[in-house]
């Protein structure tokens, strides 16, 4: 218990508690009567997310700088602390970081996947049966959001973990931007579980002005996932200065596994484009609390006493999609990669057009930034924008689809083996299929008029998280489980896992996708039984939980295997890749000495292997 | 290779063509009664999305699924799989041909959505959104009414207009949809082809009545269109009765959110409301009466009933002329007594 309360998650959490009460105390003090005011509240909401950094360590070796104390990046517990410690406290090594990401990531996928079940139940029959409106709008954002940010973790998890292994590095390049860039996460969802509490009803894309004229819980949404935002950035700097700067001796960029091609162009996104939906987010705050009227046409009457202009709607979603179209990319790119990476290693052959498949990464990442217009396409934007986006975005679906043949190609002549993995991989490829090929119909702008914020949209979407994040992130676990933990995962219980989901997946998918074609609305608390939907929402509702038993299979494997399951070899699955040729788990500093590349990554098969480890000293500039 | 190349793809011809065939055949299944020129053109495309859906998915579920049963590892047999690095050939052909089917896309995306914009009609109603409810003016006629009515054969212009946030004008019918934005007119072209009775339903999330922001529509022949025009603007000579005029203005505007049966909806029901004392979310209580109902639509976060959230919108006060607001409070008062 005593080395409970000085983690750095407790202490942090203790630290945001006192600066939010600061707020509080000081707006009072200054006269302000409801804290839940907007002003008080933002200032209350920034103070937290100040308190947080500083009790929690995650700036401490940067303040010790300005006070001339350069200590190196610290590794493990402190004498006297546990081996747990270090898990939930600040930490840099990349490993670490990983597993705090993964672990975050499930908790939030499945607390966004718990609400969802909530607001599905209320679904399942015409009629509102026990959510009030309000709460079921509140309810639906936070899942939206929650599921955006435990994506973003999940794919930060497997980058941290993987990208400095698959290089042959030691670390990041910048292990304690690496650590800051986790932790800022942490006070960025307690402000978006405030959200839940004060509520708002704008959903996750908070436009306003609804979001300027909605519930107080406005602003703490706003600003979580502003704070949110800085994980991605800092996150991305850091993955391309490993990409690109760390990599082992005779990795050329054509030598690089294809994982590390996936998340340097996700990196590119998450660099140059989080600062959109950041700077829109903070817009509306600033309007709310200042009344600086950017993006309602209808003044307060602090707007109309500074003498703004009136502001503009369709700026904001301007903004707002220039990242958040962008970010799908973000969330699938890692999950293609992850598609591409275990292919080869259950197909016993080289990824089939490995150069082709690393260049769809980049020319996705490069035209996702010029299509988001097509989340607009209803929105009164004029009809030349509205052209132009209809055909860059239907452009993205050739690289996306020269991804699908190449995947075909590498199991075409192969010896494949269905162990967990492979079925989340194969999973994902028809998930992901369906996702991709319900996409021209909303991009083409004619037939979006009648798809726009339909379930047939909501169908798409999530055929495309699930297909491109949420498979590949499970096959993912299942695969390097072995690795993290040192022990493997049950496999009975991971292929039940998989049986379960996948019909419960495809019912929920067409469900929802055919629910939208007969006119049923996104959003909506209640709907018209003459539609003819209720069966259908009956059908998706069953399945989504299904979906989440899976789920909770899935994590009692993950939880029972770390203590229970059967040691694991160093390689399980006769891999090349690198990390795979030091034992499991890996051990701290991963390689005994510098990783040299030899040959390509996925030559099974193949006389040489990919790396051997340079004995004798270091390498000078090791 | 060459015989499962041969296995493979006639696996993937039965697949499409029985997939294509029911996209195809059996279109009606997938989309809603249709009721516009414009929704015919739309359905047209969605038609050859469907069926491009179901001859992609073949190809790549039919190879996939081959594959899977094809090359799956025997037992003992420990060999690597074919060496196997590419083929530019290939490459360069699974890039042109899906290339040049999304820019055939996009070209008929083009040439219909040019069709569905041009800015040629035959009437023009302006559409006015607020929270939630949608009234409807027929600026040619001077008339103001809380049901959509058109005629059959006339292209419609909607003129989109919101006095608070973001809606979406949306008949399912018509296919067609188009955003009410605060501060600009957007517009929407619709001609009616099928008689019948429709609803027009708020497509974005606008608030706790979003749900139920509903429009009744109908659909008649130009006959009956000029009757009922001939109707309304008679109807407007003559003053109604001022409940009756406010059971109507309630049903446009309050009814999304408020019963008269006494079950709760978004807010509390309205009847048997004069002489009723209500608990507000402070603990003090009020006696409804007129001056209460008045600063009730007028501010609707001055006094907050007891276990509703504050989400009135506070637009009424521009939205209703003050002779609509006096009927609406007539109507109230007597209204459930």
């Amino acid at each position: 218990m005593r080395h409970v309360l000085t983690t750095g998650l407790v202490r942090g959490l203790v630290g945001q508690a006192v600066g939010f009460a600061l707020g509080v105390y000081t707006a009072r003090a200054w006269g302000a009567t409801d804290w839940r005011a907007d002003g008080p509240l933002a200032w209350a909401a920034v103070l937290s997310v100040l308190g947080f950094m500083l009790a929690s360590g995650m700036v401490s070796d940067w303040l010790g700088w300005l006070a001339g104390n350069f200590a190196p990046p610290r590794h493990g517990a402190p004498p006297g602390k546990p081996r747990w410690w270090r898990y939930w406290s600040v930490d840099y090594d990349h490993k670490v970081i990983g597993i705090q990401y993964g672990v975050t990531a499930l908790v939030l996928v499945g607390l966004a996947g718990s609400v969802a079940l909530i607001f599905r139940s209320e679904l399942s029959k015409p009629g509102i049966d026990f959510l009030e409106p309000a709460v079921f709008n509140t309810l639906i954002g936070w899942h939206g959001i929650v599921m955006i940010a435990g994506i973003l973790t999940g794919v930060a998890a497997m980058a941290n973990y993987l990208v400095p292994l698959m290089v042959g590095a030691r670390d990041m390049a910048f292990p304690r931007l690496n650590a800051f860039a986790y932790w800022i996460n942490v006070p960025g969802v307690v402000l978006v579980v405030l959200a839940l509490f004060l509520r708002w009803e704008t959903g996750w894309t908070g436009y306003p002005p609804l979001g300027v004229q909605t519930m107080p819980g406005a602003i703490p949404f706003y600003l979580g996932v502003f704070v949110i935002g800085f994980s991605s950035i800092l996150g991305a700097v850091n993955i391309l200065a490993t990409a690109f700067g760390m990599r082992a001796q005779g990795m050329t960029l054509f030598r690089m596994p294809i994982f590390v091609w996936s998340m340097v162009a996700t990196s590119i996104i998450a660099l140059t484009a989080t600062q959109l939906i950041g700077l829109s987010f903070v817009l509306v705050v600033l309007e709310r609390v200042f009344g600086m009227t950017f993006f309602s046409p209808t003044l307060t009457e602090s707007a109309q006493a500074l003498g703004s202009p009136p502001g503009q709607p369709l700026l904001f979603q301007h903004l707002f999609w220039f990242y958040s179209h962008p970010a799908v990319y973000v969330f699938i790119l890692p999950g293609l990669g992850i598609i591409s990476e275990l292919l080869p290693v259950f197909a016993r052959k080289p990824l089939f057009g490995y150069k082709w498949v690393a260049m769809a990464s980049l020319a996705i990442a490069l035209v996702g930034f010029l299509v988001w217009g097509h989340h607009m396409f209803t929105s009164g934007m004029s009809d030349i924008m509205r052209v132009t986006m209809m055909w860059t975005t239907l452009l993205v679906a050739v690289p996306t689809g020269v991804k699908f043949f190449n995947w075909l190609g590498t199991m075409w002549g192969g010896k494949l083996t269905f162990p967990t993995p492979m079925l989340f991989v194969l999973g994902a490829l028809s998930i992901f299929l369906i996702g991709g090929l319900s996409g021209p119909p909303n991009g083409t702008v004619s037939t979006d008029l009648f798809l726009h914020d339909t379930y047939w949209i909501v169908g798409h979407f999530h055929a495309t998280m699930f297909g491109g994040f949420v498979y590949p992130y499970i096959a993912a676990i299942y695969y390097w489980y072995p690795k993290v933990t040192g022990r493997m995962y049950n496999e009975t219980l991971g292929k039940i896992h998989f049986w379960l989901m996948t019909p419960a997946f495809w019912t929920m998918s067409l469900g929802q996708m055919l629910a939208g074609l007969w006119g049923m609305r996104r959003r909506i608390v209640d709907y018209d039984p003459a539609l003819g939907v209720a069966g259908l929402q009956t059908a998706v509702t069953i399945a989504a939980h299904v979906i989440f038993l899976s789920m909770l299979i899935f994590a009692f494997n993950l939880v029972w295997s770390a203590f229970r399951g059967k040691v694991a070899a160093a390689n399980p699955w006769r891999s090349r890749s690198p990390e795979f040729q030091v034992p499991s788990p890996v051990p701290d500093e991963n390689y005994p000495a510098p990783v040299v590349v030899v040959s390509e990554p996925y030559e099974y098969g193949g006389p040489e292997p990919y790396v051997v480890f340079a004995h004798g000293p270091a390498a000078a500039d090791d | 290779m060459r015989k499962h190349f041969l296995r493979a793809g006639a696996l993937v011809v039965s697949l499409a063509a029985l997939l294509g065939w029911l996209a195809y055949t059996r279109f009606d299944f997938f989309v809603p009664r249709l009721a516009s020129e414009e929704g015919v053109v739309v359905d047209r495309l969605l038609r050859v999305h469907f069926f491009l859906i179901a001859a992609i998915f073949a190809l790549v579920v039919g190879f996939a699924v081959y594959s899977v049963w094809a090359f799956r590892r025997r037992a003992d047999d420990d060999t690597p799989g074919a060496a196997i690095h590419g083929h530019g050939g290939l490459e360069f052909l699974w890039t042109v041909i899906p290339l040049g089917i999304v820019l055939s896309l996009s070209a008929m995306g083009v040439r219909d959505f040019l069709f569905l914009r041009r800015t040629d009609a035959d009437l023009t109603v302006q559409v006015q959104a607020q929270q939630f409810s949608w009234g409807f003016v027929y600026p040619e006629y001077d008339i103001r009414s809380p049901e959509l009515v058109v005629p059959t054969g006339q292209r419609v212009k909607f003129e989109l207009t919101s006095l608070d946030v973001i809606h979406s004008f949306w008949v399912v019918e018509f296919r067609i949809k188009e955003d009410a934005v605060p501060g600009m007119t957007t517009y929407a072209y619709v001609t009616p082809r099928t008689e019948g009775e429709y609803r027009v339903r708020c497509a974005e999330l606008c608030g706790s009545g979003h749900a139920n922001m509903y429009a009744p529509v109908r659909v008649v022949s130009p006959e009956a269109f000029d009757a009922w025009v001939a109707e309304q603007q008679a109807a407007q000579q003559q003053a109604a009765s001022p409940v009756a005029r406010g059971e109507q203005i309630f049903q446009q505007y309050c009814a999304a959110c408020h019963t008269l049966d006494g079950s709760p909806k978004v807010g509390p029901s309205l009847n048997g409301l004069a002489g009723r004392t209500t608990t507000l979310d402070d603990g003090t209580t009020v006696t409804v009466d007129e001056a209460y109902i008045r600063e009730s639509i007028l501010d609707p976060q001055a006094k907050i009933v007891a276990g509703y959230p504050p989400v009135m919108p506070a637009t009424f006060g521009q939205a209703l002329s003050e002779d609509d607001l006096d009927a609406l409070v007539q109507f109230l008062l007597q209204a459930g007594e």
